[in-house]
């Protein structure tokens, strides 16, 4: 492979591109349109992880609740000891009496009709803490079971359900965005290998010209995985151009309408433009390279 | 040159289109292939550029047997041999210029002995004027010449053409042929397939003559065969 032949397949594949601008256009916006698609469901995904991940260490409460007639000095002990243990947002503390009260707030029904030493039982001091993410979660469980004064029954250090479910939903939004994302990208793969074929059904007797005249598969190969990857470059340019001027602006829009935050063009555009052009460079090589070996069986 | 060792090709439809042909083709040879249109001469051609397979036999070009030649060789096969067609298969979107260059292209050939050849070519068939214009730009005759220039201007050893003349008018036919006797004048093999009665009668080259798939007569110097073997 000479520096000549290299040359002569970009000023052919630039020359092929001229000639054949029509059928460029169309394919570049294809790309673009399914680019887009791309794009939006990336950015929409990861946009509802982080928000179920703001609400999920929002939510992040661990309840641990006290032994039945524990003393001053050791809840004090405990209040020292959670101020010194890592990973703790802040933590709250309701006495027994406090409990009752919640209790009652609650519902009337789960203290009226009891007896003092019956409510003693039901409803013990307890420490509400607030977490950083849900990675400490068992670390800072484990460790309240042994303190001194917090009850050692298994439901008496309980993560705040809430802070579950939004682990459940957070898992739950991955799954679908993954899956979601996977089959887009395959339906895009389709759409843009679709068109590329017919784009190389157009130039079937072209290549079978060039296959009589001795050129070698790879030779012909070339200026059209260069056009194909030119073509997905272009129209990765064109997609981030166009997802960086609205991103912004669709974001503040919604960052003002609703109490959700989203993540800057910064931190979607990253990730994003990894994506997009892994799968333009993906469809331009592997896509016009598998379409072609139809016709070059000559 | 070309041989035939018992080649029999018969199409997955049943169609026997070669039977157990035995042919040999010697070095600078110029050779007509004659016989009505289906009679098989179009199927040998394919079978040299080995575009379809023999189901039995063997077909050597310069000694290789090509019948056992790896897909990845078809090629430099091709290469050897300078290839053209009735319906010229020039790349539309190539001038002139540039469909004889790809021939010298596709095998590495360096930009500036492109430029020098390419002229000379272009000028042994009579169209260096038209090297900037386009296929869509030309007569009949003059894709044919293109073709025939990139035939040759790789300097192969044979040059295989099936049904040249199809498409073209009596007179371009003839300039046509007459270009292609140049070309064997010069050393090079030429095999064409063909059914122009007159062409192959005032030619006075050798002329194997198929039907049905079998070749009933091989003449020397001679004229279009009419006579079948059931005559």
């Amino acid at each position: 492979m000479t520096i000549g032949t290299i040359s002569y397949w970009f000023y052919d594949a630039i020359t092929s591109m001229k000639k054949n601008k029509k059928n460029i256009f169309i394919s570049i916006g294809t790309m673009i349109a399914t680019m887009i698609i791309i794009a939006a469901t990336f950015a929409i995904m990861q946009n509802a992880n982080y928000i179920i991940q703001q609400q999920k260490d929002a939510n992040s409460k661990i309840l641990a609740y006290l032994e039945i007639g524990v003393s001053d000095d050791k809840v004090e002990d405990i209040r020292s000891e959670l101020s010194a243990m890592e990973g703790i947002t802040e933590f709250t503390y309701a006495s027994k009496e406090e409990a009752i009260e919640r209790a009652r707030e609650i519902s009337p029904i789960l203290v009226d009709g009891y007896t003092e030493e019956e409510l003693e039982i039901l409803y013990q001091p307890y420490f509400s803490i607030t977490f950083e993410d849900m990675e400490a979660e068992k670390e800072i469980v484990a460790k309240l079971r042994t303190l001194d004064g917090v009850g050692k029954n298994e439901d008496d250090v309980i993560v705040s359900e809430s802070a579950r479910d939004a682990i459940k939903k957070a898992k739950t939004a991955q799954i679908i965005s993954a899956t979601l994302l996977i089959l887009i990208v395959e339906l895009s793969i389709l759409l843009i290998m679709n068109s590329t074929k017919l784009m190389l059904y157009a130039k079937r007797k072209e290549i079978s010209i060039m296959k009589y005249v001795g050129a070698t598969d790879g030779f012909i190969k070339v200026p059209f995985i260069i056009e194909g990857v030119i073509v997905a470059f272009i129209a990765v340019l064109v997609t981030m151009l166009l997802v960086s001027f609205v991103y912004n602006p669709v974001s503040s829009m919604i960052a003002k309408t609703t109490t959700y935050r989203l993540l800057s063009s910064g931190e979607i555009l990253g990730t994003l433009t990894f994506i997009l052009l892994a799968v333009g460079a993906g469809i331009g090589i592997i896509g016009s390279s598998s379409a072609m070996n139809k016709y070059l069986d000559v | 040159m070309i041989r035939f060792e018992d080649v029999s090709k018969t199409y997955a439809t049943g169609v026997e289109a070669v039977k157990n042909a035995n042919l040999e083709i010697e070095k600078g040879d110029f050779a007509f292939i004659v016989g009505s249109s289906g009679c098989g001469k179009s199927t040998m051609i394919k079978m040299i550029l080995k575009e379809i397979e023999p189901n039995s036999g063997r077909i050597y070009i310069n000694g290789t047997d090509i019948t056992r030649l790896p897909k990845n060789r078809i090629p430099h096969l091709r290469r050897s041999m300078g290839i053209v067609f009735q319906d010229f298969r020039l790349l539309e979107d190539k001038t002139v210029y540039e469909n004889v260059a790809y021939a010298m292209r596709v095998i590495g050939t360096n930009q500036r002995a492109i430029k020098k050849q390419v002229p000379n070519v272009l000028s042994l068939v009579g169209l260096l004027n038209k090297s900037k214009a386009y296929p869509n730009e030309l007569s009949g005759g003059e894709q044919q010449r293109v073709a025939v220039a990139r035939a040759i201007v790789n300097n192969p050893m044979m040059l295989i053409a099936d049904e040249p003349t199809g498409n073209l008018d009596p007179e371009t036919a003839w300039e046509i042929m007459s270009l292609l006797n140049d070309i064997n004048r010069r050393g090079t093999t030429v095999v064409v397939a063909t059914h122009a009665k007159e062409i192959v009668d005032k030619m006075e080259k050798r002329v194997i003559a198929i039907d049905k798939g079998v070749i009933y007569s091989d003449i020397k110097k001679g004229g279009y065969v009419n006579d079948h073997r059931d005559n």
